[in-house]
């Protein structure tokens, strides 16, 4: 457990700063696409390898020096190096850019004519001849860092904010439409958020040859989200579901014991009450006793939760409180109240990440004051011989901050 | 943000593997300890470092005519085999139960199968940490000597040792008794007397192999012996097996305060192999016919711990409790787990029934008494 913790906290911390390098990456606007062609002039001694390799090596130096850049290879190969060749090739592979290299020679005098065109500005970014002497094989690009190609790339190519992209420039924009109930809020095109008109559409031009997560939000009704590519102008329609009145848990806490609840909402995407059992006759002990635990109790709770925002997202936080009794059921006698801790109650603080107009996953973490008459006999019943990380205990209760739970949600 | 909900949902489950607070003997226990009342400063803590806690280990604190005192005592455990002794005074060294090394009593061969050991404190003055009490229990083979450090064994084969290590005591035991005997059983009854307790032994006449039944006025400086009954003595008890070494005995002496127990009445419970489980005889002082004396096979199979003041049997056998009347009838069932039989004492002219529990947590073994009034007892049946 000791070290298991640490390594979790680290997957944590990785993926906070993975993701939020991401968001501040998105933020920005969208990467350029850059067309990128290498091919030989004829009576070149260079093999189709040596040109991959070349090809190989440009794109890496290229994409290390410079994160503005999404590079696009042509889907076949092209003979003809003209500007109005590659303009086309670009746009037919979804780039607002291109390079070329034209290669003669052979590796010991290698000459490189480098010329790169940007579609949105319509301007020459580069034409020169790069050339280098005394190589012996492929194997001498692995030093090369291509200073004379890379510099002025990544110099001139930049991000295209998602709300100034010129208008002039047909190709590299689309309309995107959205059809969804009046007041919806469509995330995923950058701030601010588009809001569904009385009419029930929204449109917005948007950086085309991109894919895009859009989301709708509508008080009262679940998130629902579509993942589109926009190449050209576009109509997506969302089908949004009312919240659901009835919900169905499948969870699992602490170490894997296995829960169910029915959820009904009185104000449905606001105010849930649950009502459900969880059982410990299975679980995972991660223990040197053993991988599985099973102990003779289950749990009947009835949970009241409430979330604070009105606005179902991706992610919903909620409040709520639980009041458990605890079944002793040991085989061949007959159930009863658990006389070590007959019941108790939970504060609940949760997380509910929505997948689908159907459901999403939740996680929540519930600290449990059981309530005793036998505090002492409780700590004993614990086996572990002195009182575990995470446990507080009074004349009269016991306290578990370490609890947790986690499992799927399905909106009925 | 939705990349961080698998790893925050993965970790919470993780870290979350606090234990289940379960355990089916303590959660018997607690059924039981709910109803009972915990005894003013009975929390006893003592130091164990030597791995597993014995099951049986109990504190048997000094019985006092007020009460219980839980500054000294004595503990007492089995593993199986052997029977640990042990004195605890109020000091450090004493309360440290490693392996009851130092200071400590080691009686071998326990025949653990069957019956357990059981332990009688008496209402007497402490000496020099020497605590005086009855112990009995089974022994797989009759032990040789009779003396065992601090122990006094009674005859040759002792399955019942008295706390004494005075020689006069011995001397004493021996010599009044008329001729060489195994002790079988015994048992100190509750007393209201502050000044002595008394006991009473079942005993087989060796030369014979016929049986007589003494009763004892025990005081720190005195075992004052006599025989329950001087007709036809050495009297044959046919129902007992010739091959038994140790029973449960008790004997009631009371007829002439309660009529319902009229006639003075013994008892004996013990594991019949043959049967494959505990049997319980009930035998009357009179009418007495050609030298038999009247008994009865009781409706009762499990063993006898105690035989109350009341007149009410007290079986503690496997985890449950079960009250039975004289006539074997069973009165009241209560779980009890990990809670064991203490003792009966009388504290303030009534008649207390006393459990303990020994717990360990937080790497010591804690032990706590509780006591119901003896009269209540039924009512913790379930």
């Amino acid at each position: 457990m000791k070290t298991v913790v640490p390594a979790l906290l680290s997957l944590l911390l990785a993926c906070v700063l993975v993701d939020a390098q991401e968001t501040a990456a998105a933020s920005m606007g969208a990467p350029r696409r850059m067309l990128i062609v290498v091919e030989q002039d004829a009576g070149g001694s260079l093999t189709q390898g040596d040109l991959l390799q070349l090809s190989r090596s440009l794109q890496i130096t290229l994409l290390s020096a410079t994160g503005e850049i999404d590079v696009v290879e042509p889907a076949k190969p092209l003979r003809d190096l003209s500007p109005a060749v590659l303009d086309a090739a670009a746009r037919a592979a979804g780039a607002d850019s291109w390079l070329s290299v034209g290669a003669s020679g052979g590796w010991a005098a290698l000459t490189l004519a480098v010329r790169s065109s940007d579609l949105l500005t319509n301007a020459i970014v580069l034409d020169t001849t790069v050339t280098r002497t005394g190589w012996e094989s492929p194997q001498d690009l692995s030093a090369e860092e291509w200073a004379e190609i890379v510099q002025p790339i990544a110099g001139h190519y930049h991000r295209i904010p998602l709300t100034t992209v010129s208008l002039q420039h047909g190709p590299v924009l689309a309309t995107l439409t959205v059809k969804a109930l009046p007041g919806t809020r469509i995330t995923g095109l950058g701030e601010p958020a588009l809001v569904v008109e009385q009419g029930g559409t929204a449109s917005r031009e948007m950086p085309a040859a991109h894919q895009y997560e859009l989301g709708a939000i509508l008080e009262g009704h679940a998130f629902s989200h579509q993942t589109i590519f926009l190449n050209t102008d576009k109509v997506v329609t969302f089908l949004q579901k009312p919240a659901s009145t009835w919900s169905l848990d499948a969870s699992l806490e602490d170490r894997a014991y296995p829960g169910v609840s029915l959820g009904w909402s009185p104000i449905p995407g606001r105010v849930t009450l649950r009502l459900g059992i969880q059982t410990f006759l299975f679980g995972l002990a991660f223990a040197t006793s053993g991988v599985v635990a099973s102990v003779p109790l289950s749990d009947i709770f009835i949970q009241a939760v409430a979330t604070p925002v009105s606005e179902l997202g991706p992610l919903s936080p909620y409040l709520g409180f639980e009041v458990f009794l605890r079944i002793d059921h040991p085989s061949g006698s007959v159930p009863a109240l658990d006389a070590l801790s007959p019941g108790g109650v939970k504060p609940i603080i949760g997380l509910e990440l929505m997948t689908s107009p159907g459901g999403g996953f939740f996680v929540e973490y519930a600290p449990i004051l059981y309530f005793t008459q036998v505090p002492d006999l409780l700590m004993a019943a614990l086996g572990t011989g002195s009182v575990p990380p995470g446990w507080i205990f009074s004349p009269a209760s016991a306290l578990n901050l370490l609890s947790f739970r986690a499992g799927y949600r399905w909106q009925l | 943000m939705k990349r961080l909900f698998p790893a925050a949902a993965l970790m919470a489950l993780c870290i979350s593997c606090s234990p289940t607070p379960y355990d089916s003997a303590l959660s018997d226990a607690a059924k039981t300890v709910v109803k009972l009342t915990k005894d003013t400063g009975s929390n006893v803590t003592l130091d164990y470092n030597q791995g597993t806690v014995p099951a049986d280990l109990t504190f048997y604190p000094r019985v006092t005519t007020t009460g219980f005192d839980y500054t000294l005592g004595f503990a007492i455990a089995s593993t199986g085999s052997d029977i640990f002794v042990r004195a605890v005074a109020n000091d450090t060294s004493t309360r440290m139960l490693e392996n009851f090394g130092y200071g400590s009593v080691t009686i071998p061969n326990l025949d653990s199968r069957y019956s357990p050991w059981s332990a009688w404190p008496t209402k007497d003055a402490v000496v020099t940490d020497a605590y005086l009490f009855l112990l009995t229990f089974d022994a797989l083979y009759p032990l040789t000597n009779n003396s065992f450090g601090l122990f006094r064994g009674l005859a040759t084969t002792p399955h019942v040792m008295w706390s004494v290590d005075s020689d006069n005591m011995h001397n004493r035991v021996t010599t009044n008794l008329a001729q060489d005997v195994t002790v079988l059983g015994g048992a100190v009854e509750a007393s209201t007397s502050t000044s002595a307790d008394t006991a009473y032994w079942l005993v087989r006449d060796v030369p014979t192999s016929n049986y007589a039944e003494v009763t004892s006025s025990v005081t720190w400086t005195a075992i004052t012996l006599s025989l329950l009954r001087t007709s036809g003595y050495p009297y044959a008890l046919s129902f007992l097996p010739s091959s038994l070494t140790h029973v449960q005995y008790f004997h009631d002496m009371n007829e002439a305060a309660d009529a319902a127990r009229n006639p003075n009445a013994s008892f004996a419970s013990w594991y019949d192999t043959t049967a494959g489980k505990w049997v319980c005889y009930r035998w009357a002082e009179y009418p007495v016919s050609s030298g038999i004396y009247p008994y009865v096979q009781l409706p009762i199979d499990h063993r006898i711990d105690a035989l109350l003041s009341t007149g009410q049997l007290l079986s503690t056998e496997g985890g449950m409790g079960r009250l039975y009347d004289r006539d074997g009838n069973l009165l009241a069932t209560f779980p009890m787990g990990t809670l064991r039989f203490l003792s009966e004492e009388y504290v303030g002219g009534v008649a207390r029934t006393y459990f303990t529990q020994c717990l360990t947590y937080n790497n010591g073994v804690h032990f706590t008494t509780y006591w119901i009034a003896t009269a209540e007892l039924a009512t913790l049946g379930i």
